[in-house]
């Protein structure tokens, strides 16, 4: 009963955030995760509701994920052949961005004297929650540790990454959606979506190779620089 | 009629998973069922040459608001907060200049190959 008011007030709160960022014209910082999840938050705190108490209603939300990942097949499917023009381009960029963030994570969090269980668990933050929890139990980071990370990366590369790169001179929807979706996973890419199908499908895409791409080397390169 | 062809749709993309899932875990290979799924899903497609209407309306309506399925991770990261505490000042850093600096080699690198590549449109 109090897992169903947790699940409707989160639907809720979404709703609302929805909301507000239609009246700002889907602008970046009016982040549907951001904003709807702050409320939520407030509640539990008010109520001194636990997380464990909260999940119970909210993990129906995230067991919807699953189901909407494999969607991404739909998109991918109408613009097959715009993705197979784009093939090597694509293919470059994501291992390029995404050495980058895994590079880049590691060798500042490193050199500002982070212990070496939270470097495991910082490794993986540009892909999604499941591939990177995997990736810290295998090299003994914190699972934990590395989802929260996920998220902040994910809501954060959500936010800054459209602005920024609208600064730089950026506007080709492919290659906002493909450094979306490399280096800030689902949530980048549930943003891409509110830029338009195309931003939405490259950025689908990225999120997949980069993803498996990581699952399947990042254990490897982890283990050998820190076992 | 409709409602049955939503059912299916939907029965679809849990079918895909499902079978994303059992092949990753019977090849030992660390990739989610969902990804797997999607893989699945995107040879289903292929096989068929046709998008089933209500599979589009199901995928667009759930890729729609993929933001709400994240909203209860988001809500997570309060149980963590100690937890990102810890180390603060590096994982903050870290985390945002990484982040921005693969979003930009990505975008970057994406134009520089891409340039003179058809768009694909009309093949």
């Amino acid at each position: 009963m109090i897992a169903l008011i947790w699940l409707a007030l989160t639907v809720a709160a979404y709703v609302a955030a929805l909301w507000i960022a239609r009246r700002v014209h889907n602008h970046p910082l009016a982040n549907p995760v951001l904003v709807a999840a702050i409320p939520v938050i407030a509640l539990m705190l008010a109520t001194g509701t636990s997380h464990a108490d909260y999940a119970q209603g909210g993990n129906w939300l995230l067991l919807l994920l699953g189901p909407a990942t494999v969607a991404l097949a739909v998109p991918l499917y109408r613009n097959w052949p715009k993705v197979r023009a784009a093939a090597l381009p694509l293919f470059l960029a994501i291992g390029a961005g995404s050495i980058t963030a895994v590079g880049g994570a590691l060798t500042l969090a490193w050199a500002m004297g982070a212990e070496t269980q939270t470097l495991l668990s910082l490794a993986p933050k540009s892909v999604t929650t499941p591939i990177a929890m995997g990736i810290a139990q295998t090299t003994s980071g914190l699972p934990s540790l590395a989802a929260a990370i996920v998220i902040v990366t994910g809501i954060l590369g959500a936010i800054i990454g459209p602005w920024m790169l609208a600064r730089l001179g950026i506007r080709d929807p492919k290659a906002v959606g493909v450094a979306l979706g490399t280096a800030a996973h689902g949530i980048g890419t549930a943003r891409a979506f509110q830029e338009g199908e195309e931003t939405g499908t490259f950025s689908g895409v990225a999120m997949g190779v980069n993803g498996i791409a990581t699952a399947l080397l990042l254990p490897w390169l982890l283990i050998w620089l820190f076992g | 009629m409709r409602l049955l062809a939503f059912a299916g749709a939907a029965a679809a993309l849990v079918a895909a998973q499902l079978v994303g899932t059992y092949a990753m875990s019977a090849l030992g290979l660390p990739i989610p069922g969902a990804v797997a799924g999607l893989l699945v899903l995107l040879a289903g497609l292929a096989v068929l040459r046709q998008l089933p209407d209500a599979l589009d309306d199901v995928a667009t309506l759930l890729l729609r608001h993929l933001n709400l399925f994240f909203v209860p991770a988001g809500v997570g990261l309060m149980a963590h907060l100690a937890l990102l505490a810890r180390d603060g000042g590096a994982l903050a850093v870290a985390i945002t200049l990484s982040t921005l600096a693969g979003l930009v080699v990505a975008a970057f690198v994406f134009m520089w190959a891409n340039k003179g590549v058809p768009d694909g449109e009309g093949q």
